[in-house]
């Protein structure tokens, strides 16, 4: 493992232990408010400063960390199984079905994603992390599901498959037992970038007023410090640097993943 | 090429007669919407016919196959990324009426708002009548105000500006991920390249709603060099910082891709051969390498284009720009559904044609794309 490997390995682990550990690690809790320390700067018992509501930053940023963990987890998870178990499908029995499914995922890919999600937040009222998750799952399975497919095709008359079937085993046990273990490096590389992806995603809803309600998301707090940042740019600044870096260590750690399990693959 | 029906012939064949054949059938069992059931099965008859048209013509011979099945995926995409905008604003949780007008509203306001959306009809009439219509008569429907005006006329109020930010955009791009990733590539492994590779991963993982408040605060208020957002005396430079947020993560892709690009190109034996017969480096870069190197440059050049229109709608709300993504932000607030469901459709339709022209050019530059499809 080289040095960048190790830098976005460290990253991950520091994204997820402060998204687990932030009730624990959190100097004060996120919405506790404190007017008379309205926009005070970093130092002095608040490491990152306070926001115009005097409620400490660090704390917020830290929670926010929840937000963007979850949903970056959520949104791959959720893409991943469902576009797993429709490019198996689709590849494995080919035919109108794949066809079918083809298509579908053709219209899929080639709409905006960030925009329909935007679409869908806009008409929920209060928008739940559950609702961001889905509205970023839409489309965001189809590329899995190709992903998928491709592969499939590949395996689908390999040896091992094809004695898997003359023993007379069903398609469902050779999908699950014997293809999908085979694809699993592919998806979780693509997994990996996508998870940076949705946590930017979420971050950018956030940012116009579309993330979930009543959680400290780092582009909400990146909004609502860019209003002060005349005044408090460290208010628009650390919630953007928990962004890029969480951003760039998953990066890192994807472009690791894929040159350890695909040495062709290229920078 | 005519001959035998291949399987998927059949199948297309059947697919596109199942949409005109069901709405028929709608149609004869609500003899009440008749005529919009009707009219809806001549779209979708029309719709079917045009996405034939294209591929009986590259079956024929008589449009290169690439550009009929392309043409053909174009009408299906398209019909089917309305659907999906038309079916998002219907089928979302909570009612928009309620939405619109808080739930306390009399029944009589509520009653008039959903006739003016058209909600009051079933899901295909909505479809047909208020959609399609509305579509197909270029206005996009009217918008939700006092004095209604078509949407389109909005969209066509700000759309200038949007590509205008684009085409920066790209252009910023360009003007950064070119040489730099011409240079890493010459320079390979030194601190050239270094330098490409760490802007390449910072320019994906900084977001523009971070980086354009902090090139503000650097160029706009620390040095005074650029104008004010909102300031309109010198729209050039007002320009410059907005291209510069929107196309950072693009000028990153870029940089990256046409390092490995001309990287690959440059161990081609052709390249061998061509200094083993003693043709100067430049003629070797600009005539051989470059030329095959930026062909796949080009292709991520075009689909990026389409999510440089979606960038655009964060970097107009930091920068406080007019055009599209403004008016949607805006429509979103004042729940102005008809000019949410047109900005986005339009953006949609763009980007699904604009990634279509990619394909079609990389065609034309690369004849080999032409051979296996």
């Amino acid at each position: 493992m080289n040095a960048r490997t190790w830098v976005g390995l460290a990253g991950v682990v520091l994204l997820l232990g402060c998204a687990i550990l932030a009730p624990w690690i959190a100097p004060y809790p996120p919405e506790q408010v404190n007017l008379l320390r309205e926009l005070a700067p970093p130092g002095g018992g608040h490491w990152l400063g306070t926001d115009e509501n005097g409620a400490d930053l660090l704390s917020q940023i830290l929670y926010g960390a929840r937000v963007a963990a979850v949903v970056g987890l959520g949104t791959v998870l959720l893409c991943a199984v469902v576009g797993t178990a429709v490019g198996s499908v689709s590849g494995y029995f080919g035919g109108a079905v794949d066809e079918a499914l083809m298509r579908v995922i053709d219209v899929l890919m080639a709409f905006p994603g960030i925009l329909l999600a935007i679409l869908l937040i806009a008409l929920t009222r209060s928008p739940s992390v559950t609702a961001v998750v889905f509205a970023l799952s839409v489309t965001g399975w189809a590329g899995y599901a190709r992903l998928v497919r491709g592969q499939i095709l590949s395996l689908r008359e390999r040896p091992f498959v094809v004695a898997a079937r003359a023993m007379g085993a069903p398609a469902w046990w050779i999908i699950v037992r014997h293809l999908v273990p085979n694809v699993m490096a592919p998806v979780i590389v693509q997994a990996t970038f996508g998870m940076a992806a949705a946590i930017l995603a979420e971050a950018g809803l956030s940012f116009l007023g579309l993330g979930p309600d009543g959680v400290p998301s780092w582009g909400a707090l990146l909004d609502q410090g860019a209003r002060y940042f005349l005044v408090s740019p460290h208010l628009a600044l650390y919630p953007g640097l928990a962004i890029a870096l969480s951003v760039l260590a998953i990066n890192l750690l994807g472009d690791a993943l894929r040159d350890a399990w695909d040495p062709r693959a290229e920078h | 090429m005519p001959g035998g029906m291949t399987r998927k012939t059949r199948l297309a064949l059947l697919v596109a007669a199942l949409p005109p054949a069901s709405a028929a059938a709608w149609a004869l069992a609500h003899p009440a919407h008749a005529a919009s059931g009707w009219g809806l099965a001549a779209k979708l008859a029309g719709v079917a016919g045009l996405a034939f048209l294209f591929y009986g013509l590259g079956w024929f011979g008589l449009l290169p196959r690439f550009l009929a099945r392309r043409l053909t995926s174009l009408v299906i995409v398209l019909v089917g990324a309305s659907t999906l905008v038309f079916g998002a604003l219907r089928l979302a949780p909570g009612d928009p009426v309620d939405a619109i007008l808080g739930e306390q509203a009399q029944p009589e306001d509520r009653a008039r708002v959903r006739k003016a959306l058209c909600l009051d009809e079933p899901l295909l009439v909505q479809y047909n009548d208020c959609f399609w219509d509305e579509v197909l008569d270029g206005s996009l429907g009217k918008t939700f105000d006092v004095t209604p005006r078509p949407v389109v006329e909005l969209i066509a109020d700000n759309f200038p500006a949007t590509i205008e930010l684009a085409i920066a955009g790209m252009l910023v791009a360009l003007l950064v991920s070119l040489p730099l990733g011409i240079a890493a590539a010459l320079r390979h492994a030194t601190w050239v390249d270094h330098l490409s590779t760490a802007f390449a991963l910072a320019g994906i993982a900084i977001p523009a709603f971070w980086l354009g408040p902090m090139l503000l605060l650097a160029f706009t208020v620390g040095l005074s060099w650029l104008p004010t957002p909102g300031e309109t005396d010198r729209p050039l430079a007002a320009l410059l910082l907005p291209a510069i947020t929107l196309g950072t993560a693009l000028a990153a892709k870029l940089t990256r891709m046409v390092r490995s690009s001309l990287l690959e190109v440059l161990g081609d034996e052709y390249v061998v051969t061509a200094r083993a017969k003693g043709l100067p480096e430049r003629v070797i870069l600009l005539k051989h390498v470059l030329r095959n190197a930026l062909i796949p440059v080009v292709t991520v050049m075009g689909i990026q284009f389409g999510a440089l229109l979606t960038g655009a709608i964060v970097t107009e709300k930091v920068f406080a720009r007019s055009g599209l993504g403004t008016l949607l932000l805006e429509a979103i607030q004042q729940r102005n559904y008809p000019v949410v469901q047109g900005t986005v459709l339009l953006i949609a339709a763009l980007y699904v044609t604009v990634n279509l022209m990619t394909d079609v050019t990389y065609a034309v530059i690369d004849p080999r794309v032409r051979l296996d499809r």
